[in-house]
C-alpha cells in the first residue's frame, strides 16, 4: 500500500523535483520541436539519397524519440539527486528500494509515449507518413514495451550518473549512440560485426524492427518474438540498474562517496 | 535501557591525492567513542571542526558504516538492523543543502512522509504540525528555491519529525538561523525533549547547549574527552577564573607568552568583526591581570572583565588538556 504511493506519487514528485526539462519554455524546444526535426531531417535526408522512403525514418526516429523522455528522464531523476544533495536524506529512509527506484521510471515512460505520439502525428501532416487504423494497437504495444525497456536502461545509465557525478555526459553519450545503433536511420545489419553486437544488445532495436514490420501490416503475432526480446533486454537492465543502486547504496556506507552532507 | 549507544565505535576514511603518483592515506576521523544515551534524555555532543561529531551521527543513523566497534539505537545494531534503525529515527542535518530546490515545502514533506511510510488519511494533519511546529505554516506553498538559510533549516527540521520518530538525531540545527529563530528552535528542542524524545545534537554554541543539553560529551580529534552534565563539567572549571580581555592585534607571540605565566591554564583568542576576545583561565585567588597586561606588548586593549566559568570555559578547558596529550 504505501510501496504504491512510494512508486506512483513519490515517482510524480520527483519528477516534479528533479526533471529539468519541465516547464512549457523548455520542454516544448526539447522534448517536442527538436525530435520533430529530427524526423524531418532524416526523412529528407533518406528522400534526396533515395535510400528508403518516408516510413522507414518516420518510424524509426518515431520510436527512438522515446529515448528522449526516457534516458533523460532517468539519468536526471537519479543523478540530480547528487546536486541537491538529497540522496543520504532519501537512503537515510527505511522505504522500499524497488518502489523509490522504480517509481522514477513512471513518468519518463508516461514522457516518452507522449513525444512519440507527437511525433507520429507531425509526420502524418509533414511527411508522406501512413499507417493503417487496424495496426494502431499493435503499434501501440510496441511503443509501450520500448518505452519501458528503455527507460529500464536509462535506470542503469542513472545509476552510473550518480556515482560518476555527471548527468549530461551520460545522457548525451547514450543518446546519441543510440541514434546510430538502434537502427532509426541505419540497418544494424551494415555496421560493422561489433557495432552490431552492441546494437543488439540495447533497448529499442528490436522495437524499432518490430513497429516497422506493424507498420508494414504485420499482425501481432508474427512480430511477438521481437518484442519479446525487447521486454527480455529492458528486464536484464532493470536488474542491472537495481543492482548497481544497491551496490552503490552498500559502497556509500562503506566508503561515504556518494554522500556528501 | 540505553536508546542510543555507541561502543567503540571507529570510522577512517581513506582519501586519495595526486593523479599521476597517487597515495592514499586514512584519516581516522573517530577513534573509539562510546556513550550511552538513555530514554528522554537530551545529549549534546560538542567538539571543535573536524572533531568526528557528524562521522558518529552518520553511523548511528546507518549512513555510515562503522569500522569497528558497534552502536544501536532502541537495541537494534546499526550496522545490521538498517530498516529498523532508520524507520524510528529522525535525522536532521545542518546546512541550507539537501532539500528539493524545486518544489515547495509541502511537496518536500509529501514526499519524504511518503518515503517514512506515514499513513496517507493522517499525513494532511501530520505535515500542519510539523509546518507549526517549526514556524513554517504560511510559507509551505512557496518554492524552496526562495527560502532562506534559517528556513531551510527549519523544513530540515520537520522532515525529520514528520513520523513522529522516538529518536532524533540533530547535527548542528541552529546554524545559520537568526539569534530570535535560533531561540524559538531552542524551545522547540526542548518541547520534543519534554515531550520524551531521546535527542543527540551536535552544536558549537555552548550556551546552547548548557541551556538544552541534560548531558554532554567532549569531543577532540576523535575521541571523547570528557561526559557529564553541565553542572558536572562547569565543577572541573569552578576553581577558576576567567580574565576576558577585549582588544586589537595580539599577536600569536603574546598568546604563548601568557600560556607561560604560572597558574594559567588555558588561553584562546577569538578573532571578532571588532577585534579580538583574549581569553585567560586561571586557578582563581591569582590577581593576574596586570601580569597579563604586562605581556600583551604592543596590543591595544578595551575592556576588561574577570567572571565566573561557563560551560564553554569547561569545553575549553577540555579541549586543551586533550589536544596536548
Ligand atoms: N567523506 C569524507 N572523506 C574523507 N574525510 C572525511 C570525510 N568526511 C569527514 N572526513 C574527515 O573526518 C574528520 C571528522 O569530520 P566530521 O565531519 O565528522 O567532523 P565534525 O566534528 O562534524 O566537524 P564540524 O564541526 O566542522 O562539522 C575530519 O578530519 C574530516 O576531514
Ligand atoms: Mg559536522
Amino acid at each position: 500500500m504505501n510501496s504504491a504511493r512510494v512508486f506512483f506519487r513519490g515517482g510524480l514528485l520527483a519528477y516534479k523535483a528533479l526533471f529539468n526539462f519541465k516547464q512549457t519554455a523548455v520542454y516544448i524546444p526539447t522534448m517536442l520541436i527538436s525530435p520533430a526535426f529530427q524526423i524531418l531531417f532524416f526523412a529528407y535526408l533518406g528522400r534526396y539519397s533515395g535510400l528508403a522512403d518516408d516510413n522507414f525514418f518516420v518510424v524509426g526516429n518515431a520510436i527512438q524519440a522515446t529515448a528522449i523522455g526516457c534516458i533523460y528522464g532517468m539519468v536526471l531523476l537519479l543523478g540530480n539527486e547528487r546536486q541537491f544533495d538529497t540522496f543520504s536524506a532519501v537512503i537515510a529512509t527505511s522505504t522500499r528500494r524497488g518502489a523509490l527506484y522504480f517509481g522514477r521510471a513512471v513518468l519518463p515512460i508516461a514522457n516518452g509515449i507522449v513525444v512519440t505520439t507527437f511525433v507520429l502525428c507531425t509526420s502524418v501532416l509533414l511527411l508522406d507518413f501512413r499507417m493503417p487504423a487496424t495496426a494502431l494497437p499493435a503499434f501501440g504495444i510496441v511503443v509501450l514495451v520500448s518505452a519501458v525497456s528503455c527507460a529500464m536502461f536509462g535506470l542503469t545509465l542513472g545509476a552510473l550518473a550518480l556515482r560518476l557525478k555527471d548527468i549530461w555526459i551520460i545522457s548525451n553519450l547514450s543518446y546519441t549512440l543510440m541514434l546510430l545503433l538502434c537502427g532509426a536511420n541505419v540497418r544494424p545489419a551494415v555496421l560493422p560485426g561489433w557495432l552490431h553486437a552492441i546494437s543488439s544488445c540495447l533497448p529499442l532495436t528490436h522495437g524499432i524492427e518490430a513497429a516497422r514490420k506493424v507498420a508494414d501490416g504485420a499482425a501481432l503475432s508474427q512480430v511477438a518474438g521481437l518484442i519479446g526480446i525487447e521486454a527480455l533486454i529492458g528486464g536484464v537492465y532493470a536488474l542491472l540498474g537495481y543492482a548497481l543502486l544497491r551496490l552503490f547504496e552498500a559502497g556509500d556506507r562503506r566508503g561515504a562517496t556518494l554522500i556528501t552532507v | 535501557m540505553s536508546v542510543i549507544e555507541a561502543d567503540g565505535l571507529r570510522r577512517s576514511y581513506r582519501t586519495s591525492t595526486g593523479v599521476l603518483r597517487r597515495r592514499t592515506h586514512e584519516i581516522e576521523a573517530v577513534r573509539g567513542v562510546s556513550f550511552t544515551i538513555d530514554k528522554g534524555e537530551l545529549f549534546g555532543l560538542l567538539g571543535p571542526n573536524g572533531a568526528g561529531k557528524t562521522t558518529t551521527i552518520k553511523m548511528l543513523t546507518t549512513l555510515l558504516l562503522p569500522t569497528a566497534g558497534t552502536g544501536r539505537v532502541l537495541g537494534y545494531d546499526v550496522a545490521t538492523e538498517t530498516a529498523r534503525v532508520r524507520a524510528s529515527i529522525g535525522y536532521v542535518f545542518g546546512g541550507d543543502r539537501g532539500l528539493y530546490e524545486r518544489l515547495n515545502a509541502l511537496d518536500n514533506l509529501r514526499y519524504f512522509a511518503d518515503l517514512y511510510a506515514v499513513e496517507p488519511r493522517i499525513q494532511r494533519k501530520r505535515i500542519a504540525e510539523v509546518l507549526d511546529i517549526v514556524g513554517l505554516s504560511g510559507r509551505e506553498r512557496e518554492r524552496v528555491e526562495g527560502y532562506s538559510r534559517g528556513m531551510r533549516q527549519r523544513l530540515h527540521i520537520a522532515r525529520g519529525l514528520l513520523h513522529d520518530p522516538p529518536v532524533i538525531f540533530l547535527d548542528e540545527p541552529t546554524i545559520g538561523v537568526d539569534p530570535v529563530g535560533s531561540r524559538e528552535l531552542r524551545t522547540t528542542i526542548a518541547a520534543l525533549s519534554a515531550a520524551g524524545k531521546t535527542i543527540l545534537l551536535t552544536t558549537h554554541y555552548m550556551f546552547e547547549a548548557d541551556a538544552l543539553c541534560d548531558r554532554v560529551g567532549i569531543i577532540a580529534k576523535g575521541q571523547l574527552l570528557a561526559q557529564g552534565s553541565p553542572a558536572e563539567l562547569k565543577a572541573r572549571v569552578a576553581d577558576r577564573t576567567v580574565v576576558e580581555i577585549e582588544a586589537h592585534a595580539v599577536t600569536a607571540d603574546a598568546v604563548e607568552k601568557l600560556r607561560r605565566i604560572p597558574g594559567v591554564v588555558a588561553v584562546t583568542l577569538d578573532e571578532r568583526d571588532d577585534g579580538q576576545l583574549l581569553r585567560v583561565q586561571s586557578a582563581s585567588g591569582l590577581e593576574l591581570t596586570q601580569t597579563i597586561l604586562a605581556r600583551l606588548g604592543d596590543a591595544r586593549v578595551g575592556r576588561i572583565a574577570t567572571r565566573e566559568p561557563t560551560l564553554e570555559d569547561a569545553y575549553v578547558d577540555v579541549v586543551t588538556q586533550g589536544t596536548r596529550s
